[in-house]
């Protein structure tokens, strides 16, 4: 029973680091960027290649090399989720007017990350690379990672002036400009903070399950992406709460016999979430300003 | 500054320089040429499955080419990527059908992509010879679709045979894949027969091709407490599998696997170590008792410093059986190759000496190979 709630708890804080990202992202710029599914598997081939290819693995490194691995990935997630920010949206920020200050970056960002899958498709081949299974982390310091990952997070967002001004860009940006917030300095933070965090969830993930392919970011983003919106979009709480509600659901699914049908009946679970409280579990309901 | 007449001039011959090679090709292939078309999956998660079968196909190519082709002329295959989607595989052969005119074709690895192409096959008046796709339904009242292996009818009979009689089992869990025909098929067989036997299947679990987690359906295994674990699954599944049951604490509850287990994903580091004293049922195993293989398990060695597995011994024997019925044909057109196919008897291949029976199937033995430091080794052959 506790071995199972582990498990369950674990899965869900993995989905919850990702769903962080797209929940901030959101926060600041209204703007669901899909391309943070590829930050996440553009990390996982860098921590991959790191460990395998220059630390040589489990025989040489072994599980200290992961978290040499990680910082790399984070590093390099970083620096991807920054130029993403500053080649792909800021421009778009800066001409953008009326109806299509919110669909031209939203397009932007599916054509992103359809740039990236093929790249990574081209860099690295569409044959899965998997870490020795040897390194996965034990469950319960998954789980550790994860909540001190977040518990900084949210002292981040509450304690420090930074956070002060991502939470007041978040509710007005003009306004926080007017205060003497620079809105594009906060947002640049944002993409950086919401990449490291996906880079910790793709090593995560990638040691304890999933391969690593160019199209690993689709599946995990996916749950990922559901989790911010159930949780609320634009709530860093809910992201982590939706992240949890996810992974728990999707262990309780598979004790019954559907569990061949484990995606479709968490998300008909997850509808019906929504058709009770249409802006999420912890989302603000007030009009949102166009 | 170039004039418009020069730059025109200049295009003009460009193109016809880069051109020129088609023409004189058309005329070197044309009609002369043996053309036969394979619908693999060459990429994707299960890659190997394709990778490996094109790799025995090119080998039996190049030595049949070697020794003057069909009555002299050249033979040529052509590939197409199915990535194992059975909407992919179906599109494929119609493109080799219709726009390459190939005489057969030659595939998918796997049954579920098959299944599919098959249906186009029938339609087109076309063979289309699997090497390896087990599950049942793949040649079922079909007239132009064949296999050179065994049913998964036979397959999952002889790993229940293996695990009752042999491993001495009591007691079996399950666990298979939702969705795919291969896995769903073998683990209902499995389970009617071990049964059948006196046996008793005592935990049953499924999971989605999707699943990256097994960690909950192996604890419910061990609370079931089996003395083997049936898995018909293919590779990227064994590599979730082993580690998990390892890390649950069933080191000494064995897995039996299928045929599909046969690719690198298995041999991973970390993966190999996981299923140490484990089992699979094959089509094909180099080690084992059939002499004829020896010189193809040798040349391989040489050519890729490791033992060919059953997918490269499949590839291998379906063209070198493709060209010898050929030879028997009365035409040279789809249906003369079709009744040529049909009425093989006594083929030696290097996967063993078979017949195509009235199914349209290969009757074999059926090979057990079990994982012994870190390799996969011959263990015994079962006849059903």
């Amino acid at each position: 029973m506790i071995a199972w709630l582990l498990n369950a708890l674990a899965q869900g804080c993995m989905i919850a680091l990702i769903a962080l990202g797209y929940t901030m992202v959101y926060g600041v710029l209204r703007l669901i960027n899909f391309a943070h599914s590829e930050v996440l598997m553009m990390s996982g081939y860098a921590a991959f290649l790191m460990n395998d290819r220059i630390l040589g693995g489990y025989a040489r490194g072994g599980q200290s090399g992961v978290i040499i691995a990680t910082l790399v990935a984070m590093v390099a997630a970083v620096a991807l989720g920054v130029s993403i920010e500053a080649i792909a949206y800021r421009p778009l920020r800066k001409r953008a007017r009326g109806a299509t200050a919110r669909i031209a970056p939203l397009v932007t960002a599916i054509g992103v990350s359809m740039f990236l899958q093929s790249v990574a498709q081209l860099a690295f081949s569409a044959t899965p690379q998997k870490f020795d299974p040897r390194l996965a982390p034990p469950m319960p310091s998954v789980i550790l990672v994860a909540a001190v990952v977040m518990a900084g997070l949210y002292a981040l967002v509450h304690l420090t002036w930074i956070g002060k001004a991502m939470r007041a860009v978040a509710v007005n940006a003009e306004a926080a400009r007017l205060m003497g917030i620079n809105p594009s300095r906060v947002i640049v933070f944002t993409f950086a903070v919401g990449s490291a965090l996906a880079a910790i969830g793709a090593v995560l993930y990638a040691t304890t399950q999933a391969s690593i392919e160019p199209t690993m970011g689709t599946a995990i983003g996916t749950l990922a992406f559901v989790a911010a919106v159930v949780g609320g979009i634009g709530s860093v709480p809910g992201a982590m709460l939706g992240g949890v509600l996810i992974g728990v659901l999707g262990e309780l699914v598979k004790h019954t016999t559907f569990s061949g049908m484990k995606d479709a009946i968490v998300f008909i679970l997850l509808v019906v979430v929504l058709l009770v409280r249409p802006a999420g579990l912890l989302g603000s309901a007030r009009a949102e300003k166009v | 500054m170039i004039s418009r007449r020069r730059f025109l001039g200049g295009v003009a011959a460009g193109s016809a320089v880069v051109g020129a090679p088609w023409v004189v090709g058309c005329k070197k292939g044309g009609s002369s040429d043996i053309v036969l078309g394979a619908i693999l999956g060459l990429s994707g998660e299960n890659s190997s499955l394709g990778v490996e079968t094109k790799e025995g196909i090119e080998m039996a190519l190049e030595e049949l080419n070697a020794a003057g082709g069909f009555k002299g002329r050249k033979i040529r295959v052509l590939y197409e990527d199915t990535r194992l989607d059975p909407n992919l595989a179906s599109e494929k052969i119609q493109k080799l059908i219709d726009r390459d005119r190939v005489l057969a074709v030659i595939g998918d690895a796997a049954s579920t992509p098959t299944l599919s192409a098959a249906a186009y096959a029938e339609k087109a008046k076309v063979p289309l010879i699997s090497p390896s796709a087990t599950n049942v339904e793949v040649t079922r009242n079909k007239k132009y679709v064949f296999r050179i292996c065994f049913t998964d009818d036979k397959q999952g009979s002889a790993a229940a045979k293996f695990a009752r009689e042999e491993l001495k089992a009591e007691k079996a869990a399950v666990i298979y894949v939702t969705g795919n025909k291969y896995s769903e098929g073998l683990q209902s067989i499995f389970t009617r027969d071990f049964e059948k036997l006196g046996g008793k299947v005592i935990a049953k679990e499924t999971f989605q091709a999707e699943e990256t987690n097994v960690l909950t359906f192996l604890t419910k295994i061990k609370d079931a407490g089996p003395q083997i674990i049936f898995a018909p699954v293919y590779p990227s599944d064994v590599a979730k599998i082993g580690p998990t049951k390892l890390k649950v604490g069933m080191e000494g509850v064995p897995l039996l696997g299928t045929d599909g287990w046969d690719g690198p994903a298995t041999r991973a580091k970390g993966v190999i170590e996981s299923i140490e004293g484990c089992y699979f049922t094959d089509l094909f195993a180099a080690e084992g008792p059939n002499p004829r293989a020896k010189p193809f398990v040798d040349k391989y060695k040489g050519l890729h410093t490791k033992l060919p597995s059953s997918l490269v011994a499949g590839g291998y024997d379906v063209l070198k059986m493709v060209i010898d019925a050929m030879g028997r044909a009365a035409s040279e057109t789809s249906d003369a190759l079709r009744d040529a196919i049909e009425a093989t008897k006594g083929f030696q291949g290097v996967t063993g000496t078979f017949d195509i029976d009235a199914e349209h199937n290969a009757q074999k033995p059926v090979t057990v190979m079990k994982i012994t430091g870190g390799d996969f080794k011959y263990h015994t052959q079962i006849t059903v």
